[in-house]
């Protein structure tokens, strides 16, 4: 409604529309946009620096640069905004001078102090693409001298969400993440964009609604127009894709290699995992958890995927008790000698009358795979283990 | 003492700076101006900023795609 109301207000001058997004990725905001056609420019407060606590808002702001509402109404926006005059403050406001950055950094030259790195560490975050390891250091500092600041212990989960899909990842970020955004979420339990944040990774049991369910209809749709579909930086995760609801449990599926008859060649990957667990909500009973799973080539030896050969097939053998959708689980590679791609899968755990317990989960995963060059190929069978704390 | 007071100057400083957001978050205030934001484009392109805009009628639009 808005769109379409602001079409003609912005051809004519009279109003300039401007958006802002709290989203992990900027990059599923950007599809949206245009696929919906927002020619409007879009901030991207990945840190949430403006403090919202829910979405969407509408913010008018008058010429002097005064907030005039925070519910503003397309049928009145007209009268009680756009053709009113307002008056200047009394008192004018400088305007600051240079860059957030360039600020942060003429304080922090005057005097060092963890408040100053941690605001630079976040600019450095946003605006370069990192600054890895110093930036996230000054962030845990930070968030270990304030460990009742909500803001602060989501902020760094944030971060390590951005360092779990950069380049630079550490084994254990999107864990950390999740540790992190649920110690800002105990901090302030009413704060809507930190619950999501979780809930978006997390179980079904306290889903609100699937994240991103428009993604495949925008990337058809921009196909259609002839337009260029941009590649999602992180791929979206089933935990996203899936509705609010319990699951159902496992039946008739067939183990792929019961008699662990499938070369095992130890060395050649890595297993990275994350448990996601509902957040707490006294409308739902019990506990569930969504668990990830992050299948990367360690690099000792030279590993091509083999994608042409088939997908990679994960089984799943659970604590007594435990439930699960799926026990099979399949990954389709996306493409051959692409030895950077990680296998990326999730799947949900429920328990024994909702009441997790510590448990570990076995698994194997069966791959197709070239090694040391395109001559070797097999199929070959990797198993892992995912260690289930009880619940925090 | 005298190791404190700069550091209380320094955090009110940075508190309340314009250019930069607060600790807490820039939560704006209907009848006062709105903190100034600084921040990336989605597409990386360019930095955006709420001051830039003065002079304009604005309506600023929070949402997620999700």
């Amino acid at each position: 409604m808005w769109h379409e109301k602001t079409k003609a207000l912005r051809k004519s001058g009279k109003l300039t529309v401007i958006g802002i997004t709290q989203e992990q990725h900027p990059d599923r905001c950007r599809l949206f946009a245009r696929w919906k056609g927002l020619d409007w420019p879009i901030m991207w407060d990945p840190f949430n620096m403006t403090g919202t606590r829910v979405v969407p808002r509408y913010t008018l702001i008058d010429e002097h640069g005064v907030v005039r509402s925070l519910r503003a109404n397309p049928a009145t926006i007209e009268a009680s905004f756009l053709d009113k005059v307002f008056p200047a403050p009394a008192q004018a406001e400088p305007l600051p001078k240079g860059t957030g950055r360039e600020l942060i950094e003429a304080l922090q030259a005057k005097k060092r102090s963890r408040k100053a790195a941690w605001f630079r560490a976040l600019s450095d975050l946003l605006w370069n693409d990192g600054n890895g390891d110093e930036a996230m250091h000054a962030l845990e500092g930070y968030a270990k001298v304030k460990p009742k600041d909500a803001a602060a212990q989501w902020r760094l989960g944030v971060a390590y969400r951005m360092r779990h899909d950069s380049g630079e990842r550490h084994d254990g970020d999107f864990q950390r993440a999740l540790d992190s955004w649920r110690g800002g979420l105990d901090l302030d339990p009413g704060q809507y964009i930190y619950r999501r944040r979780i809930q978006q990774y997390g179980p079904r049991l306290d889903k609100p609604y699937p994240f991103y369910p428009w993604v495949d209809d925008a990337r058809k749709a921009l196909e259609a127009r002839g337009e260029t579909v941009p590649p999602l930086l992180a791929p979206l995760s089933g935990a996203e894709r899936v509705a609010a609801g319990r699951i159902a449990a496992a039946e008739g599926e067939k183990e792929p290699d019961p008699t662990s008859s499938i070369e095992a060649p130890k060395g050649l990957l890595h297993v990275e995992s994350a448990v996601a667990w509902n957040t707490p909500n006294r409308r739902t009973k019990g506990d569930a958890a969504r668990v990830h799973v992050v299948l990367r080539p360690t690099g000792n030896r030279v590993l091509l995927w083999d994608a042409d050969a088939g997908p990679v097939t994960v089984w799943l053998d659970l604590p007594k008790g435990w439930g699960t959708e799926h026990r099979r689980l399949t990954y389709a590679l996306k493409g051959t000698d692409k030895a950077e791609e990680q296998v990326v899968l999730d799947f949900e755990v429920a328990f024994p009358g909702g009441k997790p317990e510590g448990g570990v989960i076995k698994g194997y995963a069966l791959y197709y795979a070239c090694l040391d060059g395109p001559g070797e190929c097999k199929y070959l069978r990797h198993d892992f283990q995912v260690a289930l704390p009880k619940r925090p | 003492m005298t190791r404190t007071l700069p550091l209380v100057v320094l955090l009110l400083l940075l508190s309340s700076a314009p250019g930069l957001p607060s600790a807490e978050g820039a939560e704006p205030v209907v009848g006062e101006r709105h903190p100034e934001l600084r921040l990336p484009s989605i597409d990386g392109k360019q930095d955006l900023s709420l001051r830039a805009l003065v002079g304009k009628k604005v309506l600023l639009i929070q949402f997620a795609s999700w």
